[in-house]
């Protein structure tokens, strides 16, 4: 049986793995037991440059602590067939592999150091030993290191006076040219409205770092400022620039370092475009000397990464507004982008790319590669930019894992819901027993509902449908309530059951709670030290601790559980199962949640998203995942959401397991037609929504303009959602009042999505559909499709599409809901003209 | 109520056939206008009957409109055959539309009842009005039965509109439920009509092969049960039978307590808010004013709205019979008998097979108005106690006996 990379961790007894060599390693690829790639992408460079004159670098742990890389040459071999050739007892990470011709002459490699030694004296030393071969390269501080790769091709280009020394050709992926069709395509007012941010909300695994690498440079601007509070992304600016060859003319320059501003004269004096990494947690001294730069020079592009950590604070955005001002401003998040939306800034679009939609691309582009070509095509045509013609694009997105989805019934009271579970666990401590039990594979009753046995379950669906990939148990995050107490106790109650029934039954996995009264348990240099409160930018490496002491308590893996916290930033790869503890109607946020199981990890292909219900009816935070994936697809093929969702669901695996212990493939026929015969309450609940979204807006006044023409609703009884909770003590007279504010706008509302077909329809373009917030902004834009809304629903259109947009979710039920309403009707006009008279 | 809009939905395809092939087949490829078709599906069945007859809809020979271009764009993207084909407009409901270079032959209509909103203005006197001002060969309306009967002056001026000026010759009588799915619930029927006809008028129930004409242009109401002789049976009740007076309590009088009136037995006058079988049953509370004029008599007393319309049941609601020293509320009416053995007797009436009976085929409207129990003939006996001594005591042909315990719509309820 191969080795995990745990087979790279605690080899020696005496000396635990810091958790830092865990995380470095935790993509590496095994070559041989003795030899590994630090990642999936330098194994295969290795492998197809089998015959091509090489540097390579490796690391043993022994070496990564020391900041030392072993640095050497090779021609007629793979990199990984060389470093095998060296004799140590420790197993041995090649962590960089640079073809280049240089390299074919016997001792280049030395003669490479030694060039180093005289230029980059404040980055490396060359440490030797007696042997001359043992070329061993000692970076000087962590953030070298960590950047070695582009340390190392600065070198060579300079040695070898060839910009394209050590650079290989750049393949974008396909999410990342859909986003840079998003923003190229944008309206001239969004394109060129300088000082207004244009917020992309980008999921994980998306590439972030490449896509804003060719904005830059489709943007034909010279100067981009890249601002982040946290730095970790300055690092992969500087390998991702250094690394690709379109990336050539580009450089870059850290305002933390000493005389920036010259480098980038001199940089832009060459001719260069130059990224500018800027740190926004500069001391005023520092900042000063930022914003000088941006008031003297031309700064044509800002992007701003990880907005939502820091950036958006008052602190940062002031600094933040000062240099946008006369820029194209792009604020990048993985989630909770809309933190931007603060007084500081002026949003001029708000674009997101979702984890459903990378799912649903991901299986596209299995069946029909072509759509990579045609998307990189569409990009060329929309910018006409020639530097396109040198780029390629990757056919596939082999790197993220799949994802399967369990609903999982949880036997119990009728009534019981994981609100009130979680509420009190300790009153419900025999549900979540049991529960831990079934899942530990220990109740006799429900043998066939054990965690290991659903992964089974779910890797034989996976073969069902022809999928490579293969479930694997290994950490388990589970999330409860968004709003289980932690200062009452009751999210550590519910852990401490699990744990104890784990426990009893030898059920390897050690229980962690997350939240923010926990204090961590180990030091961690600059981050954090033992005992000081977890916060949410440290909880991955909280978590990463505990599961150290686990390990060595002889545990085999971490159950995670967490409410609020963990949903974001939060990259453990090693985590196989996501379970989603809580209500139906909390299922906001579940994509945050699942994608907590596309970290990659050790060749990890799939990760289990199991949702807990203890309704027997539809469990929505599947079906929510289900729509997002749709909802992708139907708008990059232009496909109705009907059809969509169908091809959805025959790409994605979707089970739940019947008493008799066979796996049931979600039916969508039979999904879709209980939603049919619910209509009625979809639609309430989406007017519903959207009137909570108008009353805490400032359109109230100008939705109440359409009653109108709407229905007579207002005898409604409104459902205790639309109460504040201060309400509860006065509840009578909350309710007169609330009703006389809510029933006039909910009837409004309720009109109009009762006839959101015909709003839709009003706004469709001739060529491929669009969806309905795009269509309502149509109306908005259009003069004679104007009047003709305001004719009919008594309202401005533009308001019911400032609060369309802010409702990105909402739409997805609007989605549903016409979708049903059109199959329906083109089926019934169908039968009209095929029967005979 | 609906709001207009909800009639782009009303795909009620089974009717629009109906509708559509009794079009003359030699008026099929002549030009036809479909006013506020409200739902594509209309214009698409009368195209798809066309192409059945290898007749193709085209401008020339279909013009469809409606008040908003939302209309036309979503028919347009459900019933692109026809539309794509069709000429098309925009035109507001009261705007009497030039159609003289088109020049329709026939025209098939479900047009709307009313203007937007809750309790608003009738509607399709104005449209008709306006519409038969062209020269139509024939016309289909579906139009709700409330016009055939109702004493209002715009239905009655709807009624005299088709009898003396379109050439009104069939009605075909659609099942209650016709549009329900829909979200209007109301008695709707098709009324065929062609130019200058002015004879009996057939009678024909949706789905039934049978049919009977009758007269009605001598009638001031049209009545239109499944035969010819219930139909005269019914006129007879109407015409030669005195009729209860139905009255309620004044509701300014009962405003003024409204807000006063307690639980608490410790005032002097009970007061009926809330009905039920029984007045045993029925929630009592009390004030310290006297506001009803006639809580000193024999009442039987029913809900001013009764429950059941929306389904087809148009019987009188909730019939119970209160005794005196009972007040009640504005909501509520009443007939005032003038002993308890009278009152209980015409409680046990109201609530007969042929009570509902005549109502099914008299009522228009859900309210317990005056003239929705113009159909009532007034108990000149009471001690009768069975459905079938009640037939027997008002109606002498057996054959109508038969038919009146017998009609289908006993077995609904």
């Amino acid at each position: 049986m191969a080795l995990s990379v745990q087979a790279l961790w605690d080899t020696d007894p005496d000396f635990p793995s810091t958790q830092e060599w865990k995380d470095f390693t935790s993509n590496a690829v095994r070559s041989t037991d003795n030899v590994w790639y630090a990642n999936e992408s330098i194994a295969n460079y290795d492998k197809a440059n089998l015959n091509q004159p090489k540097m390579y670098r490796w690391v043993t742990e022994d070496l990564f602590r020391k900041r030392q890389a072993k640095e050497g040459q090779t021609i007629q071999e793979t990199a990984a067939q060389r470093v095998a050739q060296y004799q140590t007892t420790e197993r041995k990470i090649i962590i960089d592999i640079i073809v280049d011709p240089v390299f074919a002459e016997s001792g280049a490699d030395q003669k490479f150091h030694t060039f180093r030694e005289g230029f980059q004296p404040d980055d490396i030393i060359w440490l030797r030993d007696e042997k001359a071969s043992d070329e061993i390269i000692f970076y000087r501080t962590d953030e070298k290191f960590q950047t070695s790769d582009s340390i190392v091709r600065e070198a060579l280009r300079a040695w070898t006076q060839r910009s394209s020394a050590g650079r290989i050709d750049l393949d974008v992926r396909v999410p990342s040219l859909l986003m840079l069709i998003s923003y190229f395509s944008g309206n001239r007012k969004q394109r060129r409205a300088l000082g207004k941010l244009s917020v992309y909300e980008l999921c994980a695994r998306f590439g972030k770092t490449i896509w804003s690498l060719v904005l830059f440079e489709l943007s034909g601007h010279q100067t981009m400022i890249f601002g982040a509070y946290y730095l970790s992304s300055f690092g992969s600016i500087r390998n991702e620039v250094n690394k690709f060859n379109q990336f050539s003319h580009m450089r870059t320059v850290d305002t933390r370092d000493e005389g920036w501003q010259e480098d980038y004269a001199n940089y832009i004096a060459q001719g260069y475009k130059v990224v500018v990494l800027c740190s926004l947690q500069a001391t005023d001294e520092g900042w000063a000397k930022v914003e000088t730069f941006y008031d003297a020079n031309d700064v044509g592009l800002v992007i701003l990464d990880e907005v939502d950590f820091g950036v958006h604070t008052d602190r940062s955005s002031s600094r933040v507004a000062h240099i946008i001002r006369n820029s194209e401003a792009v604020a990048m998040s993985g989630t909770n982008a809309d933190r931007m939306n603060n007084n500081h800034f002026n949003v001029c679009r708000f674009e997101s790319y979702t984890m459903e939609q990378m799912l649903e691309l991901k299986h596209a582009l299995i069946n029909d590669p072509s759509i990579a070509h045609s998307t990189l095509q569409d990009l060329k045509d929309l910018t006409q930019n020639t530097w396109l013609d040198n780029v390629a694009v990757r056919e596939q997105l082999g790197e993220l894992p799949e994802m399967s989805f369990y609903q999982r019934h949880v036997e119990g009271e009728t009534d019981m819901t994981y609100q009130k579970l979680a509420s009190d666990p300790l009153q419900h401590e025999a549900i979540i027993r049991r529960d831990s039990l079934i899942l530990a594979g220990a109740d006799e009753e429900f043998p066939h509902l054990s965690l290991n046995n659903v992964i089974q379950k779910a890797s034989n669906e996976l073969r069902k449908m022809r999928k490579t990939a293969e479930h694997e148990l290994l950490d388990v995050i589970e999330f409860v309530p968004y709003n289980t107490g932690v200062a009452n106790g009751a999210i550590d109650a519910y852990g401490e059951i699990r744990q104890k029934a784990f426990d009893s039954v030898s059920f390897g996995y050690k229980v962690v709670v997350v939240h923010g009264e926990k204090k961590h348990v180990a030091n961690r240099e600059g981050m954090y030290t033992r005992g000081q409160s977890v916060k949410i930018e440290n909880a991955e490496h909280y978590v990463k601790d505990v599961k150290a002491q686990a390990l060595e308590e002889g545990y085999k893996g971490v159950w995670i559980i967490a409410s609020s916290m963990a949903q974001r930033s939060f990259s453990i790869g090693s985590i196989s199962v996501i379970m989603l503890s809580f209500d139906k109607g909390d299922a906001g946020g579940v994509n945050q949640r699942l994608s907590r199981g596309s970290t990659p990890f050790d060749g990890k292909t799939a990760s289990l998203v199991i949702s807990n219900s203890f309704a027997k009816e539809r469990d929505d935070k599947i079906v929510m995942t289900l729509q997002k994936m749709a909802k992708a697809r139907a708008a990059r093929t232009g496909e109705d959401f009907y059809t969509a969702i169908r091809e959805v669901k025959l790409a994605t695996s979707m089970f739940r397991i019947a008493d008799n212990g066979r796996s049931i493939q979600y039916d969508i026929d039979e999904y879709l037609a209980e939603l049919a015969l619910n209509k009625s309450g979809v639609e309430y609940n989406i007017a519903r929504s959207l009137t909570k979204q108008i009353l805490a807006s400032d359109l109230a006044d100008a939705f109440k303009e359409g009653r109108k023409g709407a229905r007579n609703r207002w005898q409604t009884k409104l459902d205790s959602t639309f109460f504040d909770d201060e309400d509860d003590n006065n509840r009578n007279t909350g309710e007169r009042k609330n009703k006389n504010e809510v029933s006039p706008i909910l009837a409004v509302v309720q009109n109009l999505i009762d006839n959101a077909h015909l709003i839709d329809s009003l706004g469709q373009p001739s060529e491929n559909r669009v969806g309905f917030v795009n269509s309502v902004h149509n109306i908005c834009i259009d003069k004679e499709k104007r009047i003709s809304f305001e004719h009919e629903f008594l309202i401005d259109p533009s308001v019911f599409y400032a609060i369309l947009k802010e409702q990105k979710d909402i739409e997805l039920d609007i989605e549903t809901h016409l979708s049903l309403s059109l199959q329906e009707a083109k089926q019934e006009a169908q039968a009209i003209y095929t029967e005979g008279w | 109520m609906t709001s207009l809009t909800s009639r782009a939905k009303f795909a009620a395809v089974d009717v629009y056939r109906e509708m559509v092939k009794e079009i003359p087949q030699d008026l099929l490829s002549e030009p036809c206008v479909i006013p506020f078709y409200g739902c594509g599906a209309l214009p698409a069945v009368l195209d798809s009957r066309r192409m059945f007859h290898n007749i193709e809809s085209n401008k020339d020979n279909l013009f469809v409109y409606e008040s908003n271009e939302v209309y036309n764009k979503y028919a347009q993207g459900v019933y692109m055959l026809t539309f794509m084909k069709a000429r098309k407009g925009v035109h507001d409901y009261r705007e009497p539309v030039d159609m003289q270079t088109f020049d329709p032959k026939f025209s098939i209509r479900n047009l709307p009842y009313q203007e937007p909103g809750q309790g608003r203005a009738n509607l399709y006197p104005t449209l008709l009005e306006n519409l038969k001002r062209h020269d139509y060969e024939w016309t289909a309306d579906i139009l709700p039965t409330a016009w055939l009967r109702g004493e209002g002056a715009e239905l009655k001026k709807v009624r005299k509109m088709f009898l003396e000026e379109m050439g009104l010759y069939k009605i075909t009588i659609l099942p209650f439920n016709a549009f329900s799915e829909f979200g209007a619930n109301l008695e709707t029927a098709i009324y065929y009509c062609k130019k200058g006809y002015n004879g009996p008028i057939e009678i024909n129930y949706y789905g039934s092969e049978e049919s009977y004409e009758y007269d009605y242009r001598v009638e001031d109401q049209i009545i239109a049960p499944p035969t010819k002789e219930e139909a005269v049976a019914i006129y007879n009740f109407v015409k030669n039978y005195d009729h209860y007076k139905v009255t309620q309590v004044n509701s300014k009088a009962f405003d003024k307590v409204k807000k006063e009136l307690s639980p608490k037995k410790d005032k002097d006058y009970p007061v009926v808010t809330l009905l039920k079988k029984k007045i045993e049953d029925c929630e009592i509370k009390y004030t310290d004013y006297l506001f009803d004029e006639d809580s000193n008599k024999h009442r039987v007393v029913t809900s001013y709205l009764a429950a059941g319309w929306g389904k087809g049941d148009k019987h009188y609601g909730n019939i119970v019979y209160v005794p005196p020293g009972y007040q009640l509320s504005s909501t509520y009416k009443y007939i005032v008998c003038d002993t308890k053995e009278e009152a209980e007797a015409v409680a046990l009436f109201l609530k007969s097979k042929l009570v509902h009976y005549l109502a099914h085929y008299w009522r228009t409207s859900r309210t317990a108005d005056g003239p929705q129990w113009r159909c009532v003939p007034m108990l000149d006996r009471f001690d009768l106690t069975t459905d079938d001594e009640i037939i027997e005591h008002f109606v002498k042909d057996t054959e109508l006996q038969e038919r009146i315990k017998n009609d289908p719509l006993h077995k609904k309820s």
